[in-house]
């Protein structure tokens, strides 16, 4: 299938297209320079430029968004909320009908479900909240869902939080989590990468509906999310455990 | 009270400013370049506004009452715009609330979100709204999602979504009458739910309310306006 993936440059980026590269074609796009190395076609593209989007889309048959911008309210609007809406806008244009999406799991599962429940579920009704990460994203996510509802578009979102080297342990901000616990929304870059190749070739006639969302984390302990829809339903399944961060020393 | 009213340029803007002009001391805001005359609906002085991340819409909430959101029919504007404005200025605007403790905050939506229904159920308040991808009906559908995040997550605001009817008709309620439109909205109708919607006691936090003249064989029904602002029945006592 030819996929244009969207905000390539991304800490996913990389590990998204090595699990597609040489099974699809691939336009890898960002906003900007190319950060690593792959044989896919390369194209500067700013996700919150509709005119941008639309024009990278032609010719597609998938398109996968792992842009984000979380710290400007400008930026994070522009990207996490418009991004979406120019994808969905690019799907109609050219007939498009598979949109997989990413995100963090708190634009679903915000502070009102985690900081009281457990064995949270991807089909929950979102509460976000209102901090701007997940607030922008989560709107993405409405506009695909209203999108799903009136066109003949099948949106799959992957809902991620932490990633982990799973030999020294590290997130990528440096941090090594040995036996003190993590967040219990964690996964490898490698099993995160490919839960988004498993979107990408599933039957859409498999899918229950036009929208569905899964919890990718690995098999965990905590009971705090459940990520048995992504393994069900995906056919995902973890490599990774990552139980050097979740026992005692 | 001291109320500001944005998009107060356009048609429902200048309705809102003329409902409550006569009760409150309003400050008119839109959007720079926006609207011909540069005065709002009661011929007061509309101040030019981006509503913007910075400390210029703290400046411009602080000290109000409350605030009257245009959301749906406050702008005409491409889809890009439009969502822009719907979502980050919403945004700003309750961010801004929070910042300098003003507690009510009313968004005037639309009905329309409700249009896939067919027209023999009884949708109230509490039936999912449905909203298509056109960019004015999905970018207010996104404004009101931010209003209610914010009034989920911050226990010192209280935020009223007005879906309002269509179509607006100026005069009383028996103009709405005579147009035959099942959802019509009569400014005499929006005033009154206007004027409850900002001085009502609330019995919660998050309130999206249906709105529309009681015409004969009325659209909507608006069993929680009722219930919690008193509209229709109450207020027309």
């Amino acid at each position: 299938m030819n996929v244009l993936v969207l905000g390539g440059n991304g800490m996913l980026g990389p590990w998204v297209v090595a699990a597609l590269e040489g099974r699809h074609s691939l336009l890898v796009t960002d906003i900007s320079d190319l950060k690593f190395k792959t044989t896919a076609e390369y194209r500067k593209v700013d996700a919150g430029n509709i005119r941008q989007v639309v024009a990278a889309a032609a010719g597609m048959d998938v398109v996968v968004n792992l842009s984000v911008l979380r710290h400007d309210r400008q930026l994070a609007f522009d990207v996490s909320t418009r991004g979406n809406y120019n994808m969905a806008v690019a799907a109609v244009t050219h007939g498009i009908r598979r949109l997989i999406n990413t995100g963090p799991h708190f634009q679903l599962a915000g502070p009102n479900y985690e900081d009281h429940d457990h064995d949270l579920s991807p089909d929950m009704p979102p509460q976000p909240g209102s901090r701007l990460y997940a607030l922008t994203k989560a709107l993405g996510q409405e506009v695909l869902r209203v999108y799903s509802t009136r066109h003949d578009i099948y949106v799959q979102t992957l809902l991620f939080y932490n990633f982990y080297d799973p030999v020294t342990m590290r997130t990528p901000g440096g941090q090594q989590r040995i036996g003190v616990d993590l967040t219990p929304f964690s996964v490898a870059w490698q099993d995160a990468g490919e839960a988004v190749r498993l979107a990408v070739e599933i039957e859409l006639g498999r899918l229950p509906s036009r929208c569905e969302t899964y919890n990718v984390f690995t098999d965990l302990p905590h009971g705090k999310f459940s990520n048995s829809k992504a393994r069900h339903q995906l056919g995902w399944q973890p490599r990774h455990f990552l139980e050097a961060a979740w026992t005692r020393r | 009270m001291k109320l500001l009213i944005t998009a107060a340029t356009s048609r429902l803007g200048a309705a809102a400013a003329d409902a409550l002009g006569k009760k409150h001391d309003l400050v008119l805001t839109d959007l720079p370049g926006k609207g011909r005359a540069g005065r709002g609906g009661t011929g007061s002085a509309v101040k030019r506004h981006e509503l913007g991340h910075d400390a210029s819409t703290d400046s411009l909430v602080k000290g109000l009452d409350g605030i009257v959101h245009v959301g749906y029919g406050g702008h005409e504007m491409e889809a890009t715009p439009l969502l822009d404005y719907l979502t980050r200025c919403t945004y700003n605007l309750l961010t801004a609330c929070l910042a300098t403790g003003v507690r009510r905050f009313v968004y005037l939506h639309t009905l329309h979100v409700f249009d896939t229904y067919e027209p023999h159920l009884t949708v109230t308040e509490r039936w999912k709204p449905l909203p298509g991808t056109e960019p004015p009906v999905l970018a207010a559908h996104l404004g009101e999602y931010v209003c209610r995040e914010f009034a989920r997550e911050h226990h010192q605001l209280e935020v009223v979504s007005l879906r309002l009817g269509f179509p607006l008709v100026d005069g009383a309620r028996s103009a709405a009458a005579r147009t035959k439109e099942a959802a019509a909205l009569a400014t005499a109708d929006l005033a009154l739910a206007l004027d409850l919607a900002i001085s009502a006691k609330l019995p919660k936090r998050w309130n999206p309310l249906h709105v529309q003249s009681p015409v004969p064989g009325a659209r909507f029904l608006m069993t929680h306006a009722e219930e919690a602002i008193g509209y229709p029945k109450k207020a027309s006592r």
